[in-house]
């Protein structure tokens, strides 16, 4: 018997695979049982309603995507009273992804969306925000412990930080949300890239720049995760650039406990549940009998030390 | 997925105008149009007259049609404004349908409102997944005073 659970905290999942915010919605409801994934993770939600970024919002690059989508949103009461009843019915915990301006409206968010049929909120803090200069919290230990420890105050629930590529101190950043109360990192969202048409000179996205993810990406991310997971004690789920089991396998390996596709099910919309298949194949293949057994078993030995170094560079 | 065209009981006499592309898009609604038994005229729009699409298909199907180039120098706003309003004059359209140029959209809304008329478009926006989710599609449409996006590949193509 293959055991394919893993651990975020209090959440026990049955399986490590669960989408990416923003990638997710209840229309894949009609491609596959949702109840196969691990968990479901919202589309991030703003207390108030917002339409998103001018289109085009998306546009391809080698290997990736770049999107500006601008988290539209139809604000918290229409997510309470439609997107949650819809979720409950499946077994699998629901994770609301909320965003918000300020420190304060992030508290205020997470106390409002604490709510019966919520399992943990994913805590946005690699979007853009007023009070750090159009900085997301994420990009500083500083913000990002300051806003983590506004949230703690103010829920109960789960809180998993989703990191963001776009700074320089990944592992202080990390660490800064451990140590203000976070039960797990999110590693990581998109990162900040941009694509210009050589036709019309004009910046392929409508909000000129936008968040690179997709194969392309899964490196970056995938260092960060292991940064991340070699620096904290709490769990790291891995997210950027998953398209396939072996990629998925890889971020265990290297330490995330559970994994988000995101990109990947734009191309494959039932590929996470094609992936909990290739999971079981693959861990009966290598004579292996749970997930656990993965997680964590990089062999990185002397190798460590080029970790230090490059966070240490000036 | 999604929604197309609407042919409500009261459209009787149905006008599409339609440009490039667009015209392909709008060819399923002849068909549809002459199963209900509907009067439908058709305005054609194109760069030259080797580019107009369809009208074969158009006609094999009953539609009447009329067709405008840039190259004859007939598809500007003003020669199809007075087009479609010598059609509104002379018989009377319930609905009209359109696809493939802003600039008749424009004057469709225009004429619409001026007489009342009530319209349908197809349109198209660049999709990363076409199911739903991840809101790249979005037009922004006048909806009760506001404006508010849909998604193209959900609440659309037909809008």
């Amino acid at each position: 018997m293959l055991d394919l659970t893993t651990r975020i905290g209090a959440l026990e999942l049955k399986n490590p695979i669960m989408p990416a915010s923003g990638t997710f919605s209840e229309e894949l409801a009609e491609v596959f049982d949702l109840d196969l994934l691990g968990a479901h993770v919202t589309k991030t939600i703003t207390r108030e309603k917002r339409n998103g970024n001018p289109t085009p919002r998306v546009c391809e690059v080698q290997g990736s995507m770049l999107n500006s989508i601008g988290i539209p949103s139809k604000g918290l009461e229409a997510f309470k009273s439609e997107i949650i009843p819809f979720y409950q019915r499946y077994n699998a915990p629901l994770v609301v992804s909320i965003s918000a301006g300020s420190a304060d409206e992030f508290a205020r968010l997470c106390a409002d969306i604490s709510v019966p049929g919520v399992a943990a909120i994913e805590v946005n803090i690699s979007c853009p925000n007023i009070e750090e200069d159009g900085k997301a919290f994420a990009m500083r230990p500083s913000s990002t412990e300051m806003v983590m420890r506004k949230m703690r105050a103010a829920t109960d629930l789960p809180l998993w930080a989703k990191l963001t590529p776009n700074t320089g101190e990944t592992t202080e950043v990390a660490k800064a949300a451990e140590a203000a109360g976070a039960d797990a990192l999110v590693v990581c969202n998109t990162l900040l890239a941009m694509s210009i048409d050589i036709k019309t000179r004009r910046p392929k996205l409508g909000n000129l720049m936008g968040g690179l993810s997709g194969p392309a990406f899964k490196p970056i991310a995938l260092r960060m995760a292991y940064q991340c997971a070699k620096s904290v004690s709490i769990p790291v789920i891995g997210c950027g650039g998953i398209s396939t089991i072996e990629d998925a396998i890889e971020y265990l390996i290297a330490g995330a406990a559970a994994v988000q596709v995101g990109t990947a099910t734009f191309i494959e919309p039932a590929i996470m549940a094609r992936m909990i298949e290739d999971l079981k194949r693959y861990l009966s293949a290598q004579g292996l009998n749970s997930v656990r057994q993965l997680i964590g078993t990089v062999q990185d030995g002397e190798a460590a030390d080029g970790l230090v170094f490059m966070e240490a560079a000036p | 997925m999604g929604r197309g065209f609407d042919i409500l009981p009261s459209w009787q006499k149905l006008l599409l105008v339609a440009r490039g592309v667009g015209l392909a898009t709008l060819a399923p609604l002849a068909l549809q149009a002459r199963q209900m038994g509907r009067q439908l005229t058709a305005i054609c729009s194109a760069r030259s007259p080797d580019l107009l699409m369809s009208l074969d298909y158009l006609q094999a199907l009953g539609a009447r049609v009329i067709t405008v180039t840039d190259e004859q120098g007939t598809s500007d706003t003003a020669s199809v404004r007075a087009l479609i309003e010598g059609l509104i004059a002379e018989e009377g359209v319930d609905a009209v349908y359109t696809c493939g140029s802003n600039r008749l959209l424009e004057l469709l809304q225009d004429i619409g409102k001026a007489h009342n008329i009530p319209g349908q478009i197809a349109l198209e926006q660049q999709m990363a997944c076409g199911l739903g989710m991840c809101q790249c599609c979005v037009r922004g449409f006048r909806r009760l005073g506001q404006i508010v996006h849909e998604r193209v590949c959900r609440e659309g193509a037909g809008f």
